[in-house]
Parts: structure tokens; sequence; C-alpha cells
């Protein structure tokens, strides 16, 4: 890697740029999201969902580095729609908090959101996940407001009923799951603070039983990407 | 023999006291602000300029001379303008223009050096107040949803009705700063990119890059990968506007990379450690 490369990180998940910083060098890192709706649906076939997609990104610092400036320039000139974020890791945590609290619990029940918005039980389920979520985040630095839970659901119902995580379809289709660094991470983080997380206990726990070993199918299928 | 009166004349210009002492004076935009709009959008930090215009270009001597050049009913602006050079200089703009929603679309800037001393506040309802006396009642603005001052600022002064679909509109609108809705093969290639880094079993480490120039982007796999698996490349792009045909090049080896001023990584979570030292591995200059 030359000295002056960026690296963007475009992962889900919260732990992910401390992992590459920790192998390129914290220098190299930026972080981001992506919000876009792809699967691949056979070898070399993307199939892109809904709209065109965004990149949001930044310097953990928040800073508007030239660095930045020089990326942003590049994703204009190349017409990617893109924003630059001066509070990247609160991004980074309101992306996890959807796709981990209500994406973790529609991949646990194997259902599109629709029914399990609609059951008073499946719902306080949803609620619950996302609430253990908000329950770590301060202790990383990175408190939601009181209505983020409210908020995230309301997200949700405005998704058609179908609607379900990259993770729920990859379960479906027997593909390795990303749990580990969702829910995994909540228990994970959930640990120290001593703030109880049995629901993604709960979803790491019956999900891991459904990972594939790496070795069993080397040609899988290809599965989807990344998600919204 | 009539002389017409200038319009900007018809709003007096006032002195205003702000929290550090200094005064500015508070005035219509006139033409011949043109030059000092350009000398303010030149002093601007970067981030106030991507929070005013959501991109880091500067003002171009055009743009400037349309926002001088205002109608003062349904395109008005005022600035707040001061004496402390050798001629006076402006430190904060709010204009307005018409939106295609039919409300009045606010835009406003304070220059840093004088941000956080209310002159925002006064800009703001400077703008609303000269838009109110002109017959608006609607206004809207756009504001990066981490731009907290600003957001701030407007929950401060209006009645915020938010938007449907995670956008907010009327007095608090947030849209991505790259308004562009192309669709074009850059985009494309780049979607692709991010999808052949998902890898499917969890064994290739796949990075994306996007190499000097910034409209290409190619993808790699780990050595010893099998051609199944760099013919896994994404070479078609299926979206709800059509189909198209990516160029993607792979290579089996991040070692014979050629230097590349940016990584985009994208590889599914379970995948990050092996990506990140194939990454590491990559040859520099």
């Amino acid at each position: 890697m030359a000295r002056d490369t960026a690296v963007v990180i475009l992962q889900n998940g919260v732990d992910n740029v401390e992992a590459i910083a920790s192998i390129v060098g914290s220098g190299a890192v930026l972080a981001g999201a992506v919000y876009v709706a792809l699967q691949l649906a056979g070898p070399g076939v993307v199939v892109r969902a809904g709209g065109e997609g965004r990149i949001v990104f930044g310097e953990l610092s928040g800073a508007m580095t030239e660095r930045v400036q020089r990326v942003a320039s590049a994703l204009e000139q190349s017409r990617i729609p893109h924003e630059v974020s001066t509070d990247i890791t609160r991004v980074l945590w309101e992306k996890f908090l959807f796709i981990a609290g209500v994406g973790g619990v529609t991949a646990l029940a194997r259902s599109g959101i629709g029914p399990l918005l609609a059951s008073p039980e499946s719902r306080r389920l949803l609620t619950a996940a996302c609430e253990e979520i908000t329950a770590i985040a301060p202790g990383e630095g990175v408190p939601f407001p009181a209505d983020a839970v409210d908020r995230v659901i309301k997200q949700a119902a405005a998704l058609p009923p179908q609607w379900r995580s990259s993770m729920a379809r990859d379960l479906e289709e027997g593909r390795q799951l990303e749990v580990e660094a969702l829910s995994g991470a909540v228990v994970r983080r959930g640990l120290k603070p001593g703030v109880p997380t049995p629901i993604h206990r709960t979803i790491a726990a019956c999900l891991s039983v459904h990972q594939p070993s790496a070795s069993a199918e080397p040609h899988a299928p290809p599965h989807s990407a990344i998600q919204v | 023999m009539t002389v017409e009166i200038p319009r900007y004349l018809a709003d007096p210009e006032r002195a205003v006291i702000l929290r550090n002492g200094a005064s500015v004076r508070v005035r219509a935009i006139r033409p011949d602000d043109e030059r000092r709009l350009l000398a303010l959008c030149g002093r601007l930090s970067p981030r106030t300029l991507y929070q005013r215009f959501f991109s880091f270009r500067r003002l171009l001597p055009e743009e400037a001379r349309a926002f001088a050049n205002v109608d003062y009913d349904r395109r008005m602006a005022v600035v707040a303008e001061v004496d402390d050079g050798p001629e006076p200089e402006l430190v904060g703009v709010a204009r307005y223009g018409p939106s295609d929603e039919g409300t009045a679309d606010i835009g406003l800037v304070v220059a840093d050096a004088w941000q956080g001393l209310g002159l925002g506040s006064l800009l703001l309802e400077e703008i609303l107040h000269a838009g109110e006396q002109r017959g608006s009642r609607k206004f809207s603005a756009d504001v990066l949803t981490h731009n907290r001052r600003a957001l701030g600022l407007i929950t401060r002064h209006t009645a915020i009705t938010p938007a449907l679909g995670g956008r907010r509109r009327h007095q608090r609108r947030v849209r991505s700063p790259c308004g562009s809705r192309s669709r074009d093969d850059k985009t494309r290639r780049l979607l692709a990119c991010a999808s052949l880094c998902s890898d499917p079993v969890g064994s290739a480490d796949t990075t994306g890059r996007s190499s000097r120039r910034a409209d290409t982007t190619s993808c790699s796999s780990r050595e010893g990968r099998t051609w199944r698996r760099c013919n896994n490349v994404a070479s078609r792009c299926a979206t709800p506007e059509g189909e198209s045909t990516i160029p993607v090049s792979a290579v089996g080896n991040t070692k014979r990379l050629a230097p590349v001023d940016l990584v985009l990584f994208c590889v599914k979570s379970y995948d990050t450690e092996p990506a990140a030292h194939a990454l590491d591995a990559a040859d520099g200059p």
C-alpha cells in the first residue's frame, strides 16, 4: 500500500474500522456507510433493487481534511451520490442500530418486516432488540436520542412488508452470516459495562448453528452484498 | 424622465452589535456585492463551504453574479457586512429563492471567524422576515444531517415539518449533497465493485479499489483463487432503470496492483482481516 493510500471502509458493523486500522495503519483509514440494496443474482450479475444508493463517509476525527475533499471530489466527478459526515461514528452506529436491531430479528424470525410489526409480540421483540443497542451505545461514546428506537421502528414500517435483511436472505440461502459482526458485537459490547443483551445473545446463538463452514461448499452460490 | 429607484433600497440598512461587541451592517444584497461574495466564498473553510454548498468547489464568477443579482421579490438575499479591512467585506449571507415545491428555499452561510456570535440567527430572522413581507409562508432548506449547528438554528426559529421517506421537508430538509441522478457506468462500476467485494464463501479477501483515475475501478482477489472466483466479478448490472454491462478488471494477486490513491473496502465483516492483510501487502510506490 502506498504511504498516502486512503482506505474508505464501507462495511456493516462497528468493529471493522479498528480491525483494519490495526493492520494497515490508523492514518490510512476513513469510515463510511453505503445505503443501497444489491444482490448477486448469479456469477457476474448484480441486481440493484430500489434507489441508486449513496455513500456517506468521513474522517474519524470529523475533520474536513484535504483527503476527504479529494475523495469527495473523485466521487463527485464519477457522479456517485455521496455525503461527507463530520460525525461518521454516529452514522455507523445509526446504520448498525437498524441492521443489527431490525435486521437481526428478521433473520431470527425468518420473516419479512410486515408480519413482525403486525404482531404485538414480535413488535416488542424488534423494539427490545433495538433498545439493547441504544443501551450499549453511550458506553461507546455515541449516545442515541431518546426517540431513536421509535424512529427506527417507523423507518422499518415504511419498508415493503416483505423486506428482510441481507443476513435473513443469506440464512435462507445457506450462505455465511455476518451475525458475529452484528448481534455478536452487541453481546461483546454489553459484557464490559454489564448491559444485559439477552435478545442479541439469542440471535447470535441461534444463527451461529446455521453458519456453513467455509470449506464445506467452495462454490456456494453468490450472495447478497451490501444492504440498506 | 423617471429615475428607477434600486429595489434594494426598499429594505433599510441597519447596524447590529454582536455578542463579541463587533458591529455589522445588515442590508439587502446589491449587484456590486458580486466580488464580495467571491471573496467571502474564497475565505470559507472547507467545512463551512461544504455545509453551505454540499461541495468543496468554490463559487464561480458567473454564479456570484447570479447570487448578487436578485429580483428582491421571488429571489431575495440579505448580507452582513463589516469594515474590518481596507474596504467593506461580507461575513454572512442569507437568501431564498423559489423551490420546485412552491416554498421559499433558504441558503445561509456565516464566515468561519464570525460563527457562534448569533449572526446566523440574525440573518435567518432577517431572511424569514423579508420572505414573509413578500408573501412567503412556507420556507425550506437543505441541511446536512450532521450539521447540528444549522439544525439547532432552524429548530429554534421555525416550526419544523418533517418530510416523508427520511427527508425533512419545509423548514428542514435533508438531501444528498450530490443531487446527481445520473446512472452512468461510473456509478455502476463502483456498485459492481462493492458487490464483488462481498465474497460468497469468505475465503477470498477481495478489495475494491479505484485507481489514480477517479472514474475507474478495479477489483482483486487473493492469489490462488480459481478462475471461477475471478470470473465471479460483476460484469452485468441490473437496476430498476435497465441493465448494463460494466467493465471490471480483476487481478489474482494484490501485490501486482499499481499503487492506488483510494481503496473502497467493501467485504463482508467475516472477511475483514484477510482482506486487510492482502491490502497491506499491496505494493507501495
